[in-house]
Parts: structure tokens; C-alpha cells; sequence
């Protein structure tokens, strides 16, 4: 009932506003201001600065900046505008950025949005070379910029953006804010010579869904030899070059970070070392009736898995031979499939799998480490009245230690089954793009439940009944200090159970009028922050948000309701 | 490395074209030969300087066996223990071509090792690079640009030929690069657009101004105003662009389709070839409704496209001029002219195959089948000159004595028909519609959509032509045959295939005239490239392929340069 009321509430004063609006006249609203550089505090000028109505942020006005830095705009509708700015040398923003998150600039009766300060980072940049063992260029390798530090209410490390090298060997990443930064290099020796094969597997990223696939091409990529009878004999060109990181090291642990400030022009040159490449034998497992396939994995830095390029033979000793990868810690997973039905040439969903971790250290010589199987995972959506998901949306199970990212096409009739088996993790459940409708609860079998999140041990088929609901909750309110609204303040609705409920978290940024919108919130409890330049803070953490949430305003929110609250700002 | 695989794949396809019983060599001789072996040695130099090329690979393959190495720092090489007979060896080297480099030109090297035969001296072709910077208004560097560069479709022709080659993107300060080019002569296309452009980018204050859509160097809104740009083996050429913003406009309105059409596409903007060069910025699939929000003035080509519930495509192109708002437009596409194709079969047996011919029905049930309602033969409509897409006739089984070609629209097509279920065995020998002969003229379909059946006659009675190359027994020849008195228009129609002179190739081919050309292997031409193919017009023999019989034929071999 209270959200009733509180909905009119707001309807009424968007009237209101619209009325003002008018009342204004034809002139309209202005934004203005100054466009600085964050450090030295001097104008930029001939930089883009465009503003975009909240409700429609595709839809820019641009201006460019004169000498002094200043930009205006007139003739505005009364409103929340977003404000970004663009200039050459600097960092694409939004006014007062932080995460995504931005401060919208209000404009209307005795909102003030002039003589605004638009503060920009100078980007920086990291250029470089590879070069092989011989000093040639290296082409086409494959650069990977990791960030380390804090986002997103949690420290980690992640992938920031990839490059690749040129005909030179030079690799450019631009746009860089400050930061810390480490290089990873991948690359294929380009001489690289591999014994006879039969047929290759090429994985791609098993984190974005597919597993396998089988490569046609690899198996012309060198030629037969009749006489395999005979040993053969190490080949110098069989060589591979282990992933390696800035400024030149292959222990992930060893790799040097990059603290970049602003306008830095950063050189990491590298020069990558072939090594033997490995080949592994191991006992061959499935079946004619239950054929089995094989992947190395691989850990990334942000903690990913990556499968790897490698080449797999069946042996007539009964064993698969690995080979072609450099040495290094490997996941190895053995996935055994389903027969095929016969004239089908899908590939058949896997029914089990099992991985173990190996530390590939030369020919055929394995450290084991652990092993552990993978579940098969079927789930079914059971829908309320009204609720519904949309056309070609996934299931997605998210673990946040791991970022393993698994996800399952929805079919029509809401029963899925993940053609990949699922390592063991705790995975948090969402359903991508399904509008107004959410997941209220979850229940399963060979799995314990905790909220969104699914403890998978693969040891047993995990099945599961998700109960989709219709009508998300929205919060807005007004963020306050010492009773007057306070802009740029970090909003974070905290879910109850927030260890096992992480993609129920909200975040927002106040506005320059203190105002905040949380438009999509799943019913349930929370409680409701307001903490100014907690930029730095892992709210994630139950431990760093405990001292925040005692001063906190708790909220029950109901399916549709709406909620309009006034945090202190802490 | 990427390039050695192509030469390899497409070197195996054409292999695999052949049947199998097409080469027959001297079984015997390649045995006896079989337990001399030899030492191969040479050098890998830069065929334009004559520098030696340290570390490039030099491999060879032959039936006893393969081996690698790398060339030492005098480009110097040498292979131990190489067995007498034909051997392929394949020489590769980032930023280099095997032989004048191109697309079509991935020739390995073929020796007969032998006592007088161990010397292999190989030149290798580099690579052309062009690079430069895009500035835009007030010399601002133009970021996230794509520059596209094809081959030019002959000497002093602006258009290119097939699809662009390489693409390169501008990074913050505008440069680009684009490296392993072949020689040759190139169109370079420059597109701003990007979503950069829809943010912040190009739009002046009032978003009434936006960068062209696309820039064909220098300066030319049209292909047709390209300046061809020719490029040297190892030349490494600056091309900049400088790009001024001009009046920019809003086009929208819906698109309606034809009852029995479903998925409707969003409407773009594409080039001559299609390619597309901006997108709309709303798209509503239930209304139609479209709005592309920043035009820049020009002449440009909207393509609409829809299918049909089985996926058939249909499109329609629309030329525009756009140098004013274009707000409200209404625009139909219907699901094109269906045109039945019926088909004769003159067969003198029955064919059939145990093999593979089993389908999976429309009822999803696997229906065996012994290939004989399979189609035999397919065809392909490309539309010439104009924006239609390529039609072809379902291939799907069963089917009778009818093929359908749906989704034209008007317009001319070139016709090609390939394969079907016992290519090789048999063939179309006739292809009408009203008075046109499709195998050699275009298909014109009228504007009224008003086109009578197309009847086709299928004929077993292959020719069968049995080649032989006047050479030497230790040379190679490329071989190139195609139909007729005149080089064909569409080079796509000219088979070619590698033998040694010491082979027979045993050929089956439909009835009719050919011309067919052998050039030694060492010979500095692109057999694709027809007008180099039409200087040796001369040289070709010529042949008369008659229905059911055996023509045996000897071709003199042609050496460039003499």
C-alpha cells in the first residue's frame, strides 16, 4: 500500500515538473561549464562535451569547447542529463565517473547546473615490440592487458582489453586510465612443426559456451608420413612459446605490473623463447558407445580458464597424445558424450566429464594434482502468472572466485540442459535480458541452494526448478548530508545474505540534485547505503560492509512496489 | 604461418578435384627410384633485391616422407637423404610470397630429385605495406576508421576485383597499417563511420554534420572515382586521408513486406559490393519502422532484406540521394519471382550410389536414398551490376523433375551450373529460358517479374580428354582449359590443375570446344589474372571434345619470357 502511495506521489511531481518545464518557455534550461584537466586544473579546448536526456541516452547534443574550456548548452527541456566529454589525449567520461556509474546534471526551476567543473583524466598509453629468440618481429601475436585493483565492490584482476601485433611486431593499446596493468603475450612460432596428424581440436573460450569444435583445416596442416612405424625423432622445430608476461617471465606470479598516472607513454618491449613443445600421453578413456573428447585448459590471470590451442591424436598404443603446447600448469578435462543418434550430426551433450589438474613439465613427466569431475546440470523454469523470459534469453551461472561463466540457451519449454558439464563452484544464477520479470526462487537436487547460489561438487547430476516471477521493484530516494542533498554519492542496495546473493546487489551514484534511481530490483530485503567516496571500498565483502550497513535504511521490497527513501550519507 | 595453411588447403582441394584415377605416373619407376637418395641443396634470396632470407622455412613432402628446416644466415639450406622422384617443397617467410604472391598464386616448388636434379635455388616475393594517418576537421586525428584495400579489377580499372583484401583500423592518432599485400594494382576505401561517430565523434553542435560514409582514395565518393593505387612487391607506400565533415541528414519511415515473409532484417546502407556502411539506430522488427539518425549527403544503395519461413531470402536495393531530411518513407519488399527450372535427364543408364546419399526428411526421419533424387546439378545466379544477392536453386532432396529459383528479383544474372549428384559423369549440355542460352548469355529478368520456365537438358555422354605436356620429363606444368574460343569473362571458369610432363591427365570434360594452355612451372604469370592468360592466346591448343569419346591431346609448353 505504502508503495501505492508513493508511486502517485512521484507521478504527481513529474506533472508538476512537466508544467514547470513549460513555464519556462521557449528559452529553456541551460547547462554550463568548464572542461579541465584533472591534474594541472588548465581548460581544454576543442574537446567534444554532449549531454544525452537520462531517458534516452542515445540521443546526444555535442558541442565543442572553446578556448577556455567552456561549453553551454541552451533551450533545455527540464530534466536529468547525462554529461560526457571527449578529447584527444584524454579518457572518455562521464561527469564525475566512477565504475559506470556518473553524476546526471538536473536541469530546471532552482536546479543549479551552471558553472559546472568537468574534470578529465589524461589517458595513457602502452606500446611495444615483440621480437622472437632470432630478434625477428613477431606477427599476430596476441597481447592481453590485465588491470589489477579495485572495481565493482571487489579487488581482482581482469582482462582490460586485448591488442595484437603488426607486420613490425608492434603492439599499441591506447586509452588507458590510471591504473596498474600487467602484459600477457601469446603467440604461435610461426616455423612451429608438429608430427603426423590425424585430425585437430581447436577449443575456443569454454567460458563462453561451446566447448569443442573440430578443426578440418589443422589436419592438412602437415603432410603424412607413411612410415610412422618408425620412432620418431625430436624435431627442433617442434617447439611452442609458453604464455609470457612483461618483461619477459612465464610465472604469472613473476609478472611485472605497470603503474600508470596520467599522460604516460609507456614502452614494454618483449622478447618471446621458444621451448620444446610438450607431448603428453595419456591412457585414452571413453568408449566406442560413449566417445570421449579432450581439452587443456588453461588458468588467465583474472582468474578465467582459456582452453588451448593443441593438437590431440589417438595413439594405436590405446593412449591420446597432447601436443604443441609449451610447458606449464594445465587443467586437463575429459568429457565423455552421449552416442550420437544416427543421421544426426549434432554433437551430443556431454554426460559426464572430469578434469585434473597437471603440471606439464617436459615429455610425457606430469605432476598430478588434483582431480575433480564436472556435473551434468539440468534445469526448469517454472513461471508465475505473467512472468515470462525472452526470446532467446540464457541461463547463466556465474562463479565470482573463478569468473567461470557458464550459460545454457532457454528453450521454449523452459527445460534445459547444459550441453557442458559444470565444474565444481558455487554459482550464482541469472537469467540475461528478461525485462520485468526475475527469478524468486531457486530448489534443486544434487546441489545445495543457498539463495542464488547453487554449490556444485560434481559428484552427482545436479537438477534444478527455478521459479520465475513477474514485477521488479524500483528504488529511488535522495541522498542527504546534514539534510541537503549531496551529489556524487555511491548508492549500493545491499541484498540480505549478500555472500550468496552478489548479483542482487544495486549500485547507483547521486546526482547533482541527490538523487538516485535503482530501477530493476529483485523482491527481497536490502538495505540501502549512501557513502561518500567509498570509491576504493570492496562493499562486496561482508566484512567492510558491516560497519556501513548499521546505519543503513533497510527496505522490504514487493514484487512492482516502489520505493522512495532519504539516505544519510555515511 | 596463417598463409602457409591457405596455400596448403587450397593446394589439396585442387588435388581433390582430380579423379583419382586422373595422374598415373610410372609406378614402376618410382619404386626402383625409390632407394637412391639425395642431397638437396639452395638458397631462399628476396626476388626483388637478391638478398639471401635468413630463417625461412624450406620444407619438402614427398610419398617417402617430409622434413623442415630453417634457411641458414645466407639464406642457404640442405636437405639430406632425399629419395629420388617428385618431391614438393614449400618455402615460407612472414612478410613474404612463394612465387610473385597473391591469392591464387600459392604454387610449391615441384622437383624430380635425381642425379642432375639437386639444386633448388627459390626467390621469394615481399610483401607491399601501406600505412598513413586519417585526419578529419581541423587536422584532428580520425579514430576507429576502417580502411579497406582490394585488388583493382584489371590495370587501370578503378573497381575491385572480388572482395577487399586486408582492412586496417585507425588507432587514437588517426595511422593505420596494413601489411602483407601482394604486387599489384589496389583500390583503398576509407570508412569513418563507427560508433565513435554516433557518440561524440563527428557530429558538429546542432548533429547536422557527419564524415562521409565512405572515401575511396583519394577523394572519391564513388568507386568509380578511385585513383588505383599500384603497389610494388616490397614497396611500403604512405596513403593519408583528410576528411571534412559535410551536411548530414535524418532518414526514417517503415518497411512493409510480403504476406508469406518473416524475419524482416533492419534496413542498411551498402556499397557497390554490398558491403555495408551504416546501420540504422532504430529498428523496430514488429512495425518495420526504421530511423537512421546522421546521413551524410550522398548517393547511396539501402538494402532490404526479409526471409521466408524455409529461408529464403528476399532483397531488394534502393538507390538514393539524400541530401535533405527523408522522414515518413514507406518502403515494400516482396518475396521476389520464383522461376521452376525444368530438368531433362538424357541419361543412357541409370545412376545411382550406395554411398552417403541418405537425407534427413522434412519430417526430421532419415530417408535412404540411392542419390538418384538428388539434384543433378545446381545452379547459381549472380546478379551483375546491380545490388540483387545470389540465387540458387534448391539442393535439397527429393526433387523431380523440377528445380526452383526463388527470391529474384529484376535485374541481370550470370548463370552457373555446378555439380549435383554425379558430377563428372554427367553434365548440363543445354540451358534455356525463351530464346536465351544460359550457358553462355545472362539471364535477364524483366522489371514485370515475367519470365518463362528455364528448361535444362542433363547428358551422361561425357568427353573424355587425355593430356599430355610436350616437356621434359623432369618439369612441371600448370594447366589451364576453358570452353570456347575466347577467354571467359569469369575466370572462375577456367579449370586449372598442376601435372608433371611425364603424366597423363585422364580428363573427363562435357562435349564441346576448348582451348587449353600448359605453363612450365617456373613461369612468371598469374593464371588468373586474364589478361596476362590472353597474351598467350597464340600458344594455347585448341580441341574439339565430342560426346562419349576419347581425345588425346598434346600440349606444347609455354615459358614465359621466351
Amino acid at each position: 500500500m505504502l508503495s501505492r502511495i508513493l508511486f502517485c506521489a512521484c507521478l504527481c511531481i513529474f506533472s508538476w515538473q512537466e508544467i514547470l518545464s513549460q513555464q519556462a518557455g521557449r528559452s529553456g534550461f541551460k547547462i554550463d561549464g568548464r572542461l579541465i584537466d584533472s591534474t594541472t586544473h588548465q581548460p581544454i579546448a576543442r574537446a567534444r562535451v554532449a549531454i544525452a536526456p537520462v531517458t534516452q541516452r542515445d540521443s546526444f547534443t555535442t558541442v565543442v569547447t572553446a578556448e577556455d574550456g567552456l561549453f553551454y548548452f541552451s533551450g533545455l527541456k527540464a530534466g536529468k542529463y547525462t554529461l560526457f566529454a571527449q578529447a584527444h589525449g584524454y579518457v572518455v567520461q562521464a561527469f564525475n565517473q566512477h565504475d559506470q556509474y556518473s553524476s546526471s546534471i538536473v536541469v530546471g526551476e532552482n536546479a543549479n547546473s551552471s558553472e559546472l567543473f568537468f574534470r578529465l583524466d589524461k589517458e595513457n598509453t602502452i606500446d611495444g615490440t615483440i621480437t622472437d629468440e632470432a630478434g625477428d618481429p613477431v606477427r599476430n601475436a596476441q597481447i592481453t592487458l590485465y588491470q589489477t585493483g579495485i572495481a565493482g565492490g571487489s579487488q581482482g584482476t581482469r582482462a582490460r582489453t586485448h591488442g595484437s601485433t603488426n607486420d613490425l611486431g608492434n603492439y599499441h593499446l591506447g586509452h588507458l586510465p590510471a591504473g596498474d596493468y600487467i602484459i600477457s603475450v601469446e603467440a604461435m612460432v610461426w616455423y612451429a612443426q608438429r608430427p603426423q596428424h590425424r585430425v585437430v581440436y581447436t577449443f575456443t573460450d569454454s567460458s563462453q559456451g561451446s566447448s569443442f569444435s573440430r578443426n578440418a583445416f589443422g589436419s592438412t596442416a602437415v603432410g603424412t608420413n607413411p612410415t610412422s612405424s618408425q620412432p620418431e625423432t625430436p624435431n627442433p622445430l617442434d617447439v611452442a612459446y609458453p604464455p609470457t608476461f612483461f618483461p619477459g617471465v612465464t610465472e604469472p606470479g613473476s609478472a611485472g605490473v605497470i603503474h600508470l598516472t596520467r599522460g604516460e607513454k609507456y614502452v614494454a618491449d618483449l622478447t618471446l623463447q621458444p621451448r620444446p613443445a610438450l607431448h603428453l600421453k595419456l591412457p585414452a578413456a571413453g568408449s566406442p558407445e560413449s566417445p570421449a573428447s579432450y581439452r587443456l585448459e588453461r588458468k588467465m590471470l583474472d582468474g578465467t580458464t582459456q582452453g588451448v590451442m593443441t593438437e590431440i591424436r589417438n595413439l594405436p598404443s590405446g593412449e591420446v597424445e597432447i601436443e604443441g603446447v609449451a610447458p606449464g600448469q594445465y587443467t586437463l578435462v575429459t568429457e565423455l558424450h552421449r552416442p550420437a543418434e544416427p543421421g544426426s550430426r549434432k554433437v551430443a551433450a556431454a554426460d559426464a566429464a572430469s578434469a585434473r589438474e597437471i603440471n606439464a613439465v617436459a615429455n610425457d613427466v606430469m605432476d598430478e594434482g588434483k582431480m575433480m569431475s564436472f556435473a551434468a546440470v539440468k534445469a526448469k523454469l517454472l513461471f508465475e502468472p505473467g512472468a515470462a523470459v525472452a526470446n532467446r534469453s540464457y541461463l547463466m551461472l556465474y562463479d565470482f572466485k573463478t569468473r567461470k561463466n557458464i550459460f545454457e540457451l532457454i528453450p521454449a519449454d523452459g527445460e534445459i540442459e547444459f550441453k557442458q558439464t559444470v565444474p565444481p563452484g558455487n554459482y550464482e544464477l541469472s537469467i540475461n535480458g528478461n525485462g520485468s520479470s526475475f527469478i524468486r526462487s531457486i530448489t534443486g537436487t544434487g546441489a545445495k541452494v543457498y539463495g542464488r547460489t547453487v554449490m556444485i561438487r560434481g559428484t552427482v547430476p545436479v537438477k534444478l526448478e527455478i521459479t520465475i516471477s513477474k514485477g521488479q521493484g524500483q528504488i529511488t530516494g535522495v541522498a542527504l548530508r546534514d539534510g541537503q542533498p549531496l551529489a556524487g554519492v555511491m548508492i549500493v542496495a545491499v541484498p540480505s545474505d549478500p555472500v550468496h546473493n552478489q548479483v542482487l546487489f544495486r549500485r547507483d551514484q547521486s546526482d547533482s540534485d541527490g538523487t538516485f534511481t535503482l530501477p530493476n530490483v529483485v523482491p527481497g530485503n536490502y538495505t540501502l547505503l549512501a557513502i561518500e567516496n567509498g570509491w576504493d571500498l570492496q562493499w562486496l565483502k561482508p566484512e567492510v560492509l558491516k560497519p556501513y550497513l548499521a546505519r543503513g535504511e533497510a527496505v522490504q521490497v514487493q514484487q512492482n512496489g516502489k520505493y522512495e527513501l532519504k539516505l544519510k550519507a555515511q | 604461418m596463417r598463409r602457409c595453411f591457405g596455400s596448403l588447403v587450397v593446394l589439396a582441394a585442387f588435388i581433390a578435384q582430380l579423379p583419382a584415377s586422373a595422374i598415373k605416373s610410372s609406378a614402376a619407376e618410382a619404386q626402383s627410384a625409390q632407394a637412391q637418395t639425395y642431397k638437396v641443396e639452395g638458397t631462399v634470396v628476396n626476388a626483388i633485391t637478391g638478398r639471401p632470407i635468413p630463417r625461412a622455412l624450406v620444407q619438402w613432402n614427398s610419398q617417402t616422407g617430409q622434413m623442415a628446416v630453417l634457411s641458414g644466415p645466407a639464406g642457404e639450406f640442405a636437405f639430406a637423404g632425399v629419395s629420388a622422384g617428385r618431391t614438393q617443397f614449400m618455402v615460407q617467410k612472414p612478410g613474404y610470397f612463394q612465387g610473385r604472391g597473391g591469392n591464387f598464386n600459392p604454387r610449391s616448388i615441384l622437383l624430380n630429385v635425381g642425379p642432375d636434379s639437386t639444386r633448388l635455388d627459390i626467390k621469394l616475393t615481399p610483401e607491399a605495406v601501406v600505412f598513413g594517418q586519417v585526419l578529419g576537421k581541423d587536422g584532428e586525428p580520425v579514430e576507429g576508421a576502417t580502411v579497406r584495400i582490394g585488388k583493382a579489377d584489371a590495370a587501370g580499372s578503378s573497381r575491385y576485383r572480388g572482395a577487399p583484401l586486408r582492412n586496417g583500423r585507425t588507432d587514437e592518432d588517426g595511422n593505420f597499417r596494413i601489411p602483407d599485400l601482394p604486387p599489384g594494382q589496389y583500390v583503398v576505401a576509407l570508412q569513418p563511420g563507427n560508433v565513435i561517430r554516433r557518440i561524440l565523434g563527428s557530429q558538429s553542435a546542432d548533429g547536422s554534420e557527419a564524415y562521409p560514409a565512405v572515401v575511396y582514395y583519394p577523394s572519391a565518393d564513388q568507386e568509380a572515382g578511385a585513383e588505383p593505387v599500384n603497389l610494388v612487391a616490397g614497396q611500403h607506400l604512405e596513403i593519408n586521408f583528410s576528411i571534412t565533415p559535410r551536411p548530414a541528414y535524418k532518414i526514417s519511415g517503415t518497411v512493409s513486406v510480403a504476406q508469406d515473409l518473416k524475419q524482416v532484417a533492419p534496413p542498411f546502407f551498402v556499397d557497390r559490393r554490398g558491403q555495408v556502411l551504416f546501420g540504422t539506430d532504430e529498428f523496430d522488427q514488429q512495425t518495420g519502422a526504421f530511423t537512421f539518425r546522421t546521413v551524410p549527403a550522398g548517393t547511396y544503395t539501402l538494402r532490404l532484406s526479409a526471409a521466408d519461413e524455409a529461408g529464403n531470402p528476399a532483397v531488394l536495393h534502393r538507390r538514393m540521394n539524400v541530401h535533405k531530411d527523408l522522414i515518413g518513407l514507406r518502403l515494400s519488399l516482396s518475396g521476389g519471382i520464383e522461376v521452376p527450372v525444368r530438368v531433362r535427364k538424357e541419361f543412357t543408364a541409370r545412376y545411382t550410389s550406395s554411398s552417403s546419399c541418405s537425407y534427413n526428411s522434412a519430417d526430421g526421419k532419415v530417408h535412404p536414398s540411392d542419390c538418384s533424387d538428388y539434384p543433378p546439378f545446381q545452379l547459381s545466379l549472380d546478379p551483375i551490376d546491380s545490388f540483387n544477392v545470389q540465387v540458387r536453386s534448391n539442393w535439397r532432396p527429393p526433387v523431380g523433375d523440377t528445380l526452383l529459383l526463388r527470391g529474384l528479383q529484376p535485374g541481370r544474372y550470370k548463370v552457373h551450373a555446378t555439380g549435383g549428384s554425379f558430377a563428372g559423369v554427367t553434365y548440363v549440355s543445354s540451358l534455356r529460358c525463351g530464346g536465351a542460352d544460359l550457358l553462355r548469355d545472362e539471364l535477364l529478368v524483366p522489371e514485370n517479374g515475367q519470365l518463362p520456365a528455364i528448361e535444362a537438358v542433363v547428358r551422361d555422354e561425357m568427353a573424355t580428354v587425355h593430356l599430355l605436356v610436350n616437356a621434359d620429363k623432369n618439369t612441371y606444368a600448370t594447366v589451364a582449359i576453358f570452353s570456347g574460343q575466347e577467354l571467359p569473362q569469369d575466370m572462375g571458369q577456367v579449370r586449372t590443375m598442376s601435372l608433371s610432363a611425364d603424366s597423363m591427365l585422364n580428363l573427363p570434360m562435357p562435349p564441346g570446344d576448348y582451348k587449353i594452355f600448359a605453363f612450365a612451372d617456373s613461369a612468371d604469370i598469374d593464371i588468373n589474372d586474364p589478361e596476362e592468360l590472353s597474351l598467350y592466346m597464340k600458344k594455347a591448343a585448341a580441341v574439339a571434345l565430342s560426346p562419349g569419346k576419347i581425345s588425346n591431346v598434346a600440349v606444347d609448353l609455354i615459358r614465359t619470357g621466351e
